[in-house]
């Protein structure tokens, strides 16, 4: 795992483990930001890790651009987003089997969805004739966390 | 001509569903299995039979839970059985909430009214040649088979990036984009590794994981990987043999619940020790968990790329275990 800061925001990269260990980024407390589009892969220590340094920093983390391997964890361990957490915005994955294209949609809080709301969204298609975009997730599960964390 | 290798298997089928009966009964004519058709207090009856024969092992199917007719059969000398439930989208939800799911060595599902022959197959052919372990017996015949053993918890990053360009690379061979998969991939196998190094390791369960740590050679894993075009299987196996069965029948339910419903319960339950487990069962389609007790266990996840990421691990999803 990897985080650079760049205006502003920390930007995340890679698999985040139980060797996560964020006390080595020079990262402030209070309110600090959180890019995670570039987050491979996170495993079930990796979770626990991540919390526990929140945690001890007291950090009220913003989380943007958030993968689906970020999504997966935030709708199986809730802890991920106490501390008053926000998640700016958050990728669906996205293909079409026509065009042969591959799409990432960014949802953003307050436009796309709005916390506590039970949120039904469709796909826009593309330009193209018989377009048949298919999302790579299922909305159901995926959107579960969006219910249950309060605005 | 018989093959002086394997082993003769009778079955009895206990099974309501007609569809699945039938399919059954033909499914198993074809390759030439001995095959008994009976119900309620019948199959106790044939049983007593096939055992006084001199049959040493029976499968026994059926599509209800019966706890009573299990122990019965558990009574009977000199016969074990190999008791394998079909499940379905009706049946499911009241299967898993059932306490003698744990009676079941194998849980199959079928899907759109018929068995899953592929997978019912495997596991005859287990039994039948008494040879279990291994991924090559999950995917088709003839798949090749990466092997690599791991010797020190370090090297996880390499699997990591391995078969991460592993899926990527087969995104040409399944003509769509297999991020997602690759993703699933490799957090299965995290999970799988990390079991293998330490929670099955009496000597290093409590130890930090933080630390890095370099395994005896009485303590390595072995790693597999193999890809037969439809379906990717990643096998890991450790030299304890230390997994018990009511740990797996403990998340078992989860395997086979209703996406809604079993979300709801693992947000309540996920938060303990068992986050691992969950993570696997919910991006994989097959579980086969085979154990040699104090000697070795095996785990394989089989994930089922021919279907979008988004039904994959809902489809036919099956669990076999095998104590050998
Ligand atoms: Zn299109």
């Amino acid at each position: 795992m990897e985080v650079q800061l760049k205006d502003g925001i920390y930007f995340v990269s890679g698999d985040i483990t139980e060797t996560c260990d964020l006390g080595g980024f020079g990262l402030p407390s209070g309110s600090v930001h959180f890019d995670l589009g570039s987050v491979r892969t996170i495993n079930s220590c990796g979770v626990r890790e991540w919390i526990t340094w929140i945690n001890k920093l007291k950090i009220t983390p913003i989380y943007s651009n958030c993968p689906q391997s970020v999504v997966m964890q935030f709708n199986m361990v809730k802890e991920f987003l106490s501390n008053n957490s926000k998640v700016e915005s958050f990728q669906i994955p996205a293909y079409c089997e026509n065009c042969g294209e591959q799409k990432i949609y960014l949802l953003r809080s307050g436009k796309e969805f709005q916390f506590g709301k039970k949120l039904e969204y469709e796909l826009k298609k593309c330009e193209k004739d018989g377009c048949c975009i298919e999302s790579d997730v299922d909305f159901e599960s995926y959107f579960y966390f969006i219910e249950s964390l309060k605005s | 001509m018989s093959n002086t290798d394997s082993i003769n298997i009778d079955s009895v089928i206990d099974v309501q569903n007609e569809h699945y009966r039938t399919e059954l009964v033909a499914l198993f004519k074809s390759c030439a299995m001995n095959t008994i058709v009976a119900q309620g207090e019948q199959t106790i009856e044939e049983i007593k039979v096939l055992a006084k024969n001199g049959c040493k092992q029976s499968l026994y199917i059926t599509d209800t839970i019966d706890e009573k007719k299990l122990k019965t059969h558990e009574t009977i000398p000199s016969i074990r059985m190999e008791n394998l439930l079909l499940v379905d989208d009706d049946t499911k939800d009241q299967i898993i909430d059932s306490e003698g799911l744990m009676m079941f060595e194998h849980v199959l599902s079928c899907n759109q009214d018929h068995v899953p022959h592929m997978q019912l197959m495997s596991t005859i052919r287990k039994i039948r040649e008494t040879k279990y372990f291994g991924v090559d017996k999950c995917v088709s015949y003839g798949a090749y088979v990466h092997r690599y053993v791991l010797s020190h918890s370090d090297q996880r990053q390499w699997f990591r990036d391995a078969l991460f360009e592993f899926v990527i690379g087969l995104s040409s061979v399944l003509g769509r984009p297999t991020d997602a998969y690759a993703q699933f991939a490799v957090e299965v196998q995290e999970e799988l590794l990390m079991n293998a190094i330490w929670d099955a390791n009496p000597k290093l369960q409590e130890v930090d994981r933080r630390v890095p740590i370099a395994l005896l050679p009485q303590e390595t894993v072995q790693v597999e990987w193999s890809f037969d075009g439809t379906h990717l299987a990643i096998g890991v196996r450790d030299s304890f043999g230390s997994f018990s069965k009511p740990t797996i029948y403990k998340y078992l339910r989860f395997l086979f619940a209703s996406e809604k419903k079993s979300m709801i319960r693992l947000q309540q339950e996920a938060a303990g020790a068992g986050l691992g487990l969950f993570m696997v069962l919910e991006r994989l389609s097959s579980l086969i968990v085979t154990v040699a007790p104090l000697k070795s266990t095996e785990v394989i996840a089989v994930l089922n790329l021919s279907t979008s990421p988004k039904t994959f691990s809902k489809k036919q999803r099956s669990f076999q275990f095998f104590s050998v």
